[in-house]
């Protein structure tokens, strides 16, 4: 019996040791990670477990571990991990390890590795980072870390997305929303499969590979899934709000822009007088406009509930700057005081942010800006700018939901939506040649839309600038510019007209009795989408659309004809269409060029002709026309 | 006007303003009192000098002196005063003021005031704490934001502030130049003798005021016994001691705006600035002298500072301990180097581990950023940190390898009579293959042995054997940085044009191929290089060698081609362009105007061969002059050489070559026509015929 005992206390051990051999490998090792995980991967994430508990409706407790597999040189940043946080949260734990390929645990990070620091920026805000500083081994290494954060102040709810990058791949992911009884949470699942939903309030994931990226994705396109999650009731720096709707959320931020509403009277007899021969509400909400922008300038002061309080009108009006908020309020405070019934509006601002989550109120804001709503119609006021047009928001804001907020609450209300109707460029070019194939240049280019940002942004600087501007933006090789003008048309449609006359020097190149004159100086295409693998995810050409249009007369030299003309072409496609023609005059050639770009999206399998339809583009911008003297 | 604010600046005056000072106020003298604004200053619309300014530094004033204290020792004491006229909006940023407070320095005093014209009444917006922040960066470094309130067009802004440093290791430099224009800038430094430092100046501006005198000043001290010779006592007493300090002033007036170009060196070359650097705050130690205390003489103040006397003492201080060390070396690498045969290849495995294992910051300074012991745990350091490292390695392997102190391109170029340690911000290696110097900087090291990162191949740098041996070594790379191609091209009737090409690059070009295509794709790479025909050209038969092998120069590429670019196909004619797009056509200088030198970042060189064989049924009809151009004396030559002697067939042969990488600013309308030349005759064109 003993010895039987014995014999299989040894097979046993000896079974062991062989699987230990088999299984020798530190659960760590990058030998472990699935193959299919490294490809387009610069990092593997190998386990990130987020951990929200939230205590009551104004604080919680998130605990974020995260094992980071660095792979090459191109992901070397991630040895440095940077948390932050600021007056409404405190990091109580820092914990971090750093790993071999083989998976050994090499160095437990230390305190003094980890810096309290802030970076030096413009403005003035009390966000603070730690940062940890891992060691450098060499490639493949794996990083280690567990952060956990007290939040007092609690508007925002985690957003998780497990893939923060295309080139990382994810191995495992999992998060934890933990509710204490009788506060609910809301969710919002974007791209989430039901295999990745676990119970209420748990989700996780396995293997989500790296991706390449594709150019021309829909403004709405999914790339990798992620949870948006928001509070029902929250409270934060002694307020109270409820995120369960948008009027809700509304009332909130009302509040506290409410309080900070008050004008000096002197002020008031100010704007009345300043308003006082206007004949409609337009003019007045003009004057006052023209008078903000006379007299404030824009400074963010990120402080105050966490940056979402607007700072006193008063103040505002005492120091005369302001932030998006401050500057805002401040203007609807000077408009209600003349009884224009203004209101205070927050909007996620950035040209790409067009697709937003109307459907599910949240704090996904960045900006605040101001409105009228009139009869027919709303203006809209952009307030941190000294130049804007009344009544005109560019691409910052533009096409967008926008969270209008007032004593009835708030309501999601749509910018103006700017297309290619509206999104313009006008240009109207004459080119005057000499028998050598120099030239003179003259063209009125017209901006509209979200073009107009930019020169009008010009317009309002010095001439250096926009000498330095044009000298920039003029993809010509050789020229000098002889005059400019910049001239803006405010208002709600916007524009700026830009004349131009440029000296050029060969132009038109010069090969024996043969001149080869460019059709197309100043709006020539250069964007050919990347054609290299099979197309997955639908295509959008433009996210609003636009339309180029371009009428370029060439004067031809004395003794010169037309040899050789381009052929005329139309390209009509789902993208948009393309349309290039000439008219022959009697000492000219007109050349008729325009191009439409719609919004629209389209399925991946069109993606050749979009291609081609660029290509050609292009090409046709490119061609040349060519002259020959008659003399010989 | 605020009464209490001038009486304030009366006090000021009569503490700030030495006798010395008021001895230079015959030559040229500038008035500023704070809180009096001149009706000329405040109606102003536009700076005279310079119309087209969105603002103007009216004055700005700093001075620094030092005061004695028994127990804190020399306190240094910085005042500024500063006036800005704002014109238009683009210039408000100018009201948001940043200060930032290193080590030990206190804000002692700031106050400020916007002064607005409205109607004819001057209104004055005082600045208060709600537009003051501060912020703690770091444990050592802070910042004092102060935003001037009530700024509109037309504002004058002014502020004034002390900062007081009982800790100083900088004599705060000047700047006299700003990206506005400046009508008066002035400086004062007083220095006294315990205190040694140089004084170098930047840019060609003219000083107003330059001058620089011998004072006297005084301190109180608590005597405790009273000198030898005296009568014994124990009574405290106070007495003044007497000690002579140096007192520096400058000054510029209507200063121009910093213009910034392209192709220039570092701006730090052209701004007009003054640093300091100290090289010793000796102890104070006073005597009983005739009827009074006098500081006892220190050494006295020295221009003799020598490049000599740096690298000695940077050898001494800190090299000898990073490159004689054998304690933090990994054997197993120093085994695999030694078993190597060549110098060259022991070099590539001590660089490759580099390579594999160290990574790189962007902050530079010639002094290492940590310890030795600490850097080795990390692996993560200065540049400067890493070729120390490195050095050691070299030299246990049993290769000739010292460290080179550099300016990197960045920095600006060193000026060979400032002595200083600021001139140079980097630490590369200098190792000696095959009895032949070759400079490697390890902190980037995807690059051929001996072809240095082109942000440190300026100019000059301090070679630092060991504390006896040392030289100025020259910088300059001497590699090739070019781009050849060669096309075999077929035209077709149907406007096609087919054939055979090959790429080969070298030098930085080569570096930044491998660049693109480290970070891209391989398309991206042919974009790149092919430029514009990359739209609609289709390649076959693509090779690439070396793309992966940064030890080997050349990079090789070659394809064939089919591309509808180039080619015009029109009734009875056919259009060639035969200059393909890969040659770099893009105008360098496209300004017209220029203010500062032109400065070539290498010296490139680009070849092109095309044979074009012309389809049947054509011929030629014209095809372009062959030219011969050149830029200065051979500064830079451009060849093109067409041969259509064969009916059948036509032979362009392009070449561009740079020799020189300086070209004066009185030069640049010269090189900018040059290159407009360059471009006209590559855009001339063939015709070909039916025959």
């Amino acid at each position: 019996m003993n010895k039987i005992y014995n014999i299989l206390i040894v097979i046993f051990l000896f079974c062991f040791q062989s699987i230990a051999q088999v299984d020798f490998r530190k659960p760590l090792d990058v030998s472990n990670i699935p193959i299919s995980l490294l490809k387009n991967a610069n990092v593997v994430i190998r386990e990130y477990d987020l951990n929200f508990t939230v205590i009551n409706k104004g604080e919680a407790l998130e605990k974020e571990h995260k094992v980071i597999t660095i792979l090459n040189d191109k992901a070397d940043n991630y040895n440095s991990q940077f948390f932050y946080y600021s007056k409404l949260s405190d990091i109580e734990e820092i914990e971090a390890t750093i790993y071999n390929a083989r998976g050994e645990s090499i160095k437990k990070i230390k305190k003094k590795d980890i810096s309290d620091f802030k970076p030096y920026e413009d403005y003035v805000t009390d966000t603070r980072f730690k940062k940890i500083d891992f060691p450098r081994l060499e490639f493949p290494y794996t990083i280690e870390y567990t952060v956990i954060t007290k939040h007092k102040g609690l508007m925002f709810y985690p957003l998780f997305k497990p893939q923060d990058t295309p080139s990382e791949s994810v191995e495992s992911a999992h998060f934890q929303l933990n509710m204490p009884d009788g506060l609910k949470f809301r969710v919002k699942e974007i791209g989430i499969r039901t295999d990745m939903k676990k119970t209420e309030g748990e989700w996780v994931f396995n293997n989500l590979s790296a991706y390449s990226p594709e150019p021309f994705l829909p403004i709405n396109h999914v790339s990798s899934p992620y949870i948006l999650t928001a509070p029902t009731n929250f409270s934060i720096e002694g307020y109270d709000g409820s995120m369960e709707s948008w009027k809700q959320y509304g009332t909130f931020l009302y509040q506290l822009a409410q309080e900070k509403q008050e004008l000096p009277s002197t002020l008031i007899t100010k704007l009345k007088e300043l308003t006082q021969k206007c004949p409609d509400d337009y003019c007045k909400i003009q004057k006052v406009y023209e008078y903000l922008q006379n007299n404030t300038r824009y400074f963010y002061v990120g402080l105050g509930i966490g940056g979402w309080q607007p700072e006193a009108a008063k103040d505002v009006d005492n120091h005369k700057y302001g932030d998006c908020k401050g500057l805002s309020n401040y203007t609807v405070a000077m408009l209600n005081a003349i009884d224009i019934p203004a209101k205070y509006v927050i909007i996620r601002a950035g040209e790409k942010e067009l697709n937003q989550h109307q459907d599910f109120p949240n704090a996904w804001f960045n900006h605040a800006i101001a409105c009228v709503p009139m009869k027919n119609d709303t203006v809209w006021l952009e307030c941190t700018s000294q130049t804007e047009s009344c009544g005109f928001l560019s691409s910052f804001t533009d096409s967008r939901p926008a969270l209008i907020v007032g004593p009835e609450g708030g309501a999601l209300v749509m910018t103006p939506k700017y297309d290619e109707k509206i999104n313009q460029k006008i240009k109207t070019t004459r080119l005057v040649l000499d028998v050598e194939g120099n030239g003179i240049l003259t063209s009125k280019d017209i901006y509209k839309g979200i073009f107009e940002s930019v020169p009008s942004a010009f317009a309002e600087m010095n001439n250096e600038l926009k000498k330095k501007y044009l000298y920039g933006k003029l993809n010509i090789n050789n020229f000098e510019l002889k005059s400019y003008k910049f001239e803006r048309t405010k208002g709600k449609f916007a524009s700026v007209t830009q004349e131009i006359t440029l000296a050029l020097p060969n132009v038109a190149s010069k090969s024996g009795n043969r001149l080869f004159v460019p059709i197309n100086l100043l709006s020539r295409w250069a964007t050919i989408p990347s054609h290299d693998s099979l197309r997955v995810n639908p295509i959008q050409a433009h996210e609003r659309g636009f339309t180029e249009i371009d009428s370029v007369e060439v004067l031809l030299p004395k003794n010169y004809k037309i040899e050789n003309m381009f052929s005329p072409i139309v390209i009509p496609t789902s993208f948009g269409e393309y349309r290039l023609e000439y008219e022959k005059k009697e000492e000219s050639v007109i050349i008729y060029r325009r191009l439409i770009i719609n919004n629209s999206i389209q399925p991946k399998d069109k993606y050749e002709e979009f291609v081609n339809f660029y290509k050609t583009i292009a090409k046709s911008d490119k061609q040349k026309i060519v002259l020959i003297s008659e003399q010989k | 006007m605020n009464q209490s604010n001038c009486n304030h600046f009366i006090l000021t005056t009569i503490i700030l303003l030495s006798t010395t000072l008021l001895a230079y106020a015959q030559k040229k003298e500038f008035k500023a009192k704070y809180g009096k604004i001149s009706g000329e200053e405040i109606k102003m619309t536009a700076y005279k000098g310079d119309p087209e300014a969105a603002a103007v530094v009216l004055f700005d004033i700093g001075n620094v002196y030092y005061n004695y204290n028994e127990n804190l020792g020399w306190v240094q004491i910085q005042e500024r005063h500063k006036r800005i006229k704002i014109f238009k909006k683009e210039a408000y940023e100018y009201a948001n003021i940043s200060l930032p407070l290193f080590g030990d320095e206190k804000l002692d005093a700031l106050k400020g005031v916007t002064y607005n014209l409205e109607g004819d009444k001057l209104v004055e917006t005082k600045l208060n704490d709600e537009n003051i922040f501060t912020e703690q960066l770091t444990k050592r470094v802070s910042v004092k934001k102060f935003n001037m309130p009530a700024v509109k067009e037309g504002s004058i802004i002014e502020f004034k502030y002390t900062i007081r440093d009982e800790n100083a290791f900088f004599l705060p430099e000047w700047t006299f130049q700003d990206l506005i224009p400046t009508q008066w800038s002035e400086y004062e430094a007083s220095v006294p003798e315990a205190i040694s430092y140089r004084k170098m100046s930047f840019g060609n501006i003219p000083f107003v005021i330059n001058e620089s005198k011998n004072d006297a000043g005084t301190f109180t001290v608590t005597l405790k016994e009273r000198s030898e010779g005296m009568v014994t006592s124990t009574s405290f007493e106070n007495a003044k001691v007497r000690y002579n300090k140096n007192v520096m002033h400058f000054a510029q007036a209507n200063i121009p705006a910093l213009k910034l170009e392209k192709y220039t060196t570092s701006p730090r070359d052209h701004l007009s600035r003054i640093i300091f650097e100290i090289n010793a705050v000796y102890k104070v130690s006073y005597n009983y002298i005739g009827s009074e205390y006098v500081m006892n003489n220190t050494i006295p103040q020295t221009n003799t500072f020598t490049w000599e006397a740096i690298a000695k003492e940077m050898y001494e201080d800190i090299f000898e301990k990073w490159v004689e060390q054998d304690k933090y070396l990994e054997e197993t690498v120093i085994n695999n180097a030694k078993s190597k045969e060549t110098q060259k290849e022991k070099v590539a495995v001590v660089a490759d581990y580099f390579d594999k294992n160290f990574q790189s910051g962007d902050y530079n300074s010639i002094f290492p950023s940590q310890s030795l012991k600490e850097f080795v745990n990390k692996h993560k350091g200065t540049p400067t940190d890493i070729n120390l490292l490195f050095i050691s390695y070299l030299k246990k392997v049993g290769l000739n390898a010292a460290p080179v102190m550099i300016s990197t391109q960045k920095h600006g170029t060193i000026i060979s009579f400032y002595p200083n340690y600021f001139a140079f911000d980097k630490v590369i290696t200098c190792v000696s293959i095959d009895d032949k110097e070759t400079f490697v900087d390890a902190s980037m090291l995807k690059l051929p042995i001996g072809l240095m990162p082109m942000e440190d191949t300026n100019d000059k740098g301090l070679y630092i054997q060991d504390n006896k041996t040392f030289k100025w070594v020259n910088l300059e790379n001497k590699f090739q940085h070019r781009f050849a191609t060669h096309c075999n091209l077929k035209i077709e009737k149907d406007g096609l044009l087919n054939g055979a090409i090959t790429v080969s690059s070298s030098g930085y070009i080569a570096d930044k191929y491998r660049t693109i295509y480290k970070n891209g794709k391989e398309e991206t790479l042919y974009k790149e290089i092919l430029k514009e025909m990359a739209e609609d050209a289709t390649l076959t038969n693509k090779k690439i060698e070396n793309i992966d092998n940064f030890q080997e120069p050349n990079i090789k590429m070659s394809f064939d081609i089919k591309t509808p670019s180039f080619v015009n196909v029109g009734e009875n004619k056919i259009y060639l362009s035969p200059v393909l797009a890969f040659v770099n056509n893009e105008h360098r200088f496209k300004d017209t105007e220029r203010h500062f030198d032109v400065h070539l970042p290498y010296l490139s060189e680009q070849i092109s061969n095309y044979t074009y064989n012309i389809p049947d049924g054509y011929k030629i009809e014209s095809a372009p002059k062959s030219a011969k151009i050149s830029f200065g004396d051979n500064g830079i030559i451009f060849e093109y050489i067409l041969d259509n002697s064969n009916e059948n067939q036509i032979k362009l042969n392009i070449k561009y070559k740079e020799k020189a990488t300086l070209f004066s600013v009185e030069e640049y309308k010269g090189l900018r026509d040059f290159y407009n030349q360059i471009i006209a005759k590559i855009s001339e064109q063939v015709v070909l015929a039916k025959i």
